[in-house]
């Protein structure tokens, strides 16, 4: 890594903030005030990114929600910081991207908090490490930043894979539903009324009479 | 007419129930492991249960709730996350509402598949080949109901064995697990408690929570698919593996169609895409519980392989694809 400009230090007290947010336990103001710290402070954020790699081997390489999270915020926050008014409406790609689709960001986090898909993993910690590794010059983000960021994430593209190759698999276990509701991201979604099924005066519907359970100890 | 009909529902169930109980108590001694498997086969598709279902993998536990039940032939399930925004999936059939509560939104996808928490196995006949040993280990105890334990051993590193543990009365599968060669835990699923079969009630099956307010998504449609030959072929596959099929797929979000090559050896499948070389990244390896995936560059294609099969398994079917 570089050796930046040095803006910060990772005392105790940080090192307990960054805890805290990856077992989501920070309040929002400290966590929006955390996110815009490290996404203005190169050096700091490299700390970070060590710290993090460190807990993670410690854990035998496992990914924990909220250092997902902690990334994409990051991400999201350098992401801002470069973005111009007329750059906005060519956002493509998956619609988690935009704007308007906080609804399905939403989405993909409480299926991720559900299925664990936040294990997902790759080589090394790449977000924070690719994010830090354009630190020798000034502190500005420069897009490829952004665009290693987002690129990853779990893709469009893996988890269209995904999903075709559960088509295909019969498969044992959870991988049905896993697979399903993790397409979530990438799915364009079209606003729509509500299901009848699911409101109150279907889904409460009178039962059938008693039948015997096969086997209740 | 409907009373009937209810009344012949109940006594058959009944009479299943009572089968299944006098039979099974004594006859899973003298079954085969593949009796046993198929009896499961068909009990996770005609039985209803409840309970709840601890899920672990890579070390991480969650605790779910899940309701099935069987109505006029249409499977319903619903899947209650016991942690964080309490997220519950609701299954009608082929569509699935998947319920935010902290987002105060339903979103609607339409599934092809018959995929439930607990899926068949392949028939007997295609389950496995030279590749695995199947065999009856022990009797135990899961969720408060005696077992028979079965395990699924791989004969080599290129796929995962797999233990099951059946109940001993109706040979539904009370826990299941996938481990590597030596061993090694890769993912589990068990029931912490269970009641199987009896009057599991509809109301069980509606959402926790009123969605008066909430809004309303559907996943757009899915994806062309159209059988083809390849031209594309793995020059070093591990041995029992061969293709089950391949197609073109326009899959959402792709400029191209794709190759999609599918090898099974009977137990494990491994999906093999062949994308034309574009700017989507997709990182070289990944997994998510079981499942691994690799992905190359080859010439001006993008290679990518996912299976539930060791990372070994896809890194080797990957670097081995060529055009014939």
């Amino acid at each position: 890594m570089g050796a930046g400009p040095v803006r910060g230090r990772m005392n105790d007290a940080l090192k307990m903030q960054i805890s805290a947010f990856v077992d989501g336990e920070l309040p929002e103001n400290e966590s929006e005030l955390l996110i815009r710290r490290l996404s203005q402070d190169d050096a700091l954020r490299e700390q970070v990114s060590e710290y993090l790699d460190i807990g993670r081997r410690m854990r035998l390489d496992r990914e924990v929600p909220g250092m997902i999270q902690l990334r994409g915020r990051i991400a999201q926050a350098l992401g801002d910081g470069l973005a111009r008014p007329d750059d906005e409406p060519k956002v493509v790609g998956s619609r988690l991207m935009t704007p308007s689709t906080g609804v399905a960001v939403a989405a993909t986090v409480a299926a991720l908090a559900l299925i664990g898909l936040s294990q997902i993993q790759g080589p090394g910690d790449p977000l924070l490490q690719r994010a830090v590794a354009i630190d020798d010059g000034p502190v500005i983000y420069t897009e490829p930043a952004v665009d290693q960021v987002l690129a990853d994430q779990p893709s469009q593209m893996l988890m269209q894979y995904y999903l075709s190759h559960d088509d295909s698999s019969p498969g044992m276990g959870p991988n049905g539903i896993r697979t399903r509701v993790i397409s979530l991201e990438s799915r364009e979604l079209i606003e729509v009324g509500p299901d009848p099924h699911l409101l109150p005066s279907a889904a409460a519907e009178p039962d059938e009479e008693e039948e015997s359970a096969v086997d209740t100890p | 007419m409907i009373r009937n009909i209810q009344s012949f529902r109940y006594l058959a169930t009944l009479t299943m129930a009572m089968v299944l109980t006098a039979c099974s108590v004594t006859a899973w001694a003298q079954s085969s492991p593949d009796e046993l498997l198929d009896r499961m086969n068909y009990v996770v598709n005609v039985i209803d249960y409840e309970g709840t279902v601890i899920r672990t993998e890579n070390g991480e536990s969650e605790a779910l709730r899940i309701v099935h039940k069987i109505i006029d032939g249409v499977i319903h399930e619903k899947l209650v996350s016991q942690e964080g925004s309490g997220l519950e999936i609701i299954r009608i059939g082929n569509e699935v509402h998947c319920i935010l509560p902290d987002k105060q939104t339903v979103l609607i996808e339409d599934w092809n598949n018959q995929s439930t928490l607990f899926s068949a196995l392949p028939s007997s006949e295609i389950r496995y080949g030279a590749d695995y040993d199947v065999s009856i280990v022990r009797e135990d105890r899961v969720a408060g109901r005696q077992a028979i334990m079965l395990a699924i051993r791989p004969h080599d590193e290129f796929r995962y064995g797999h233990r099951i543990w059946l109940d001993e009365v109706t040979s539904f599968p009370l826990k299941t697990e996938i481990v590597s060669i030596d061993g090694e835990l890769i993912g589990q699923i068990k029931f912490a408690d269970i009641r199987i079969g009896g009057n599991i009630s509809k109301n069980a099956l509606a959402p926790s929570m009123s969605l008066e307010n909430f809004s309303w998504f559907r996943g757009a449609a899915g994806y062309d698919a159209v059988d083809v030959d390849t031209n594309w072929e793995s020059t070093n596959l591990p041995s029992g593996f061969r293709v089950t099929s391949s197609k073109t797929e326009q899959l959402p979000g792709a400029d191209a169609p794709v190759t999609h090559v599918v090898y099974s050896d009977g137990m494990a499948t491994v999906s093999v895409f062949i994308a034309e070389k574009n700017d989507a990244k997709i990182a070289e390896k990944s997994s998510v519980g079981a499942s691994n995936t690799y992905s190359i560059q080859q010439g001006d294609f993008q290679i990518t392989v996912v299976g539930e099969v060791p990372a070994v398994t896809v890194q080797r079917i990957a670097t081995s694809m060529q055009q014939k």
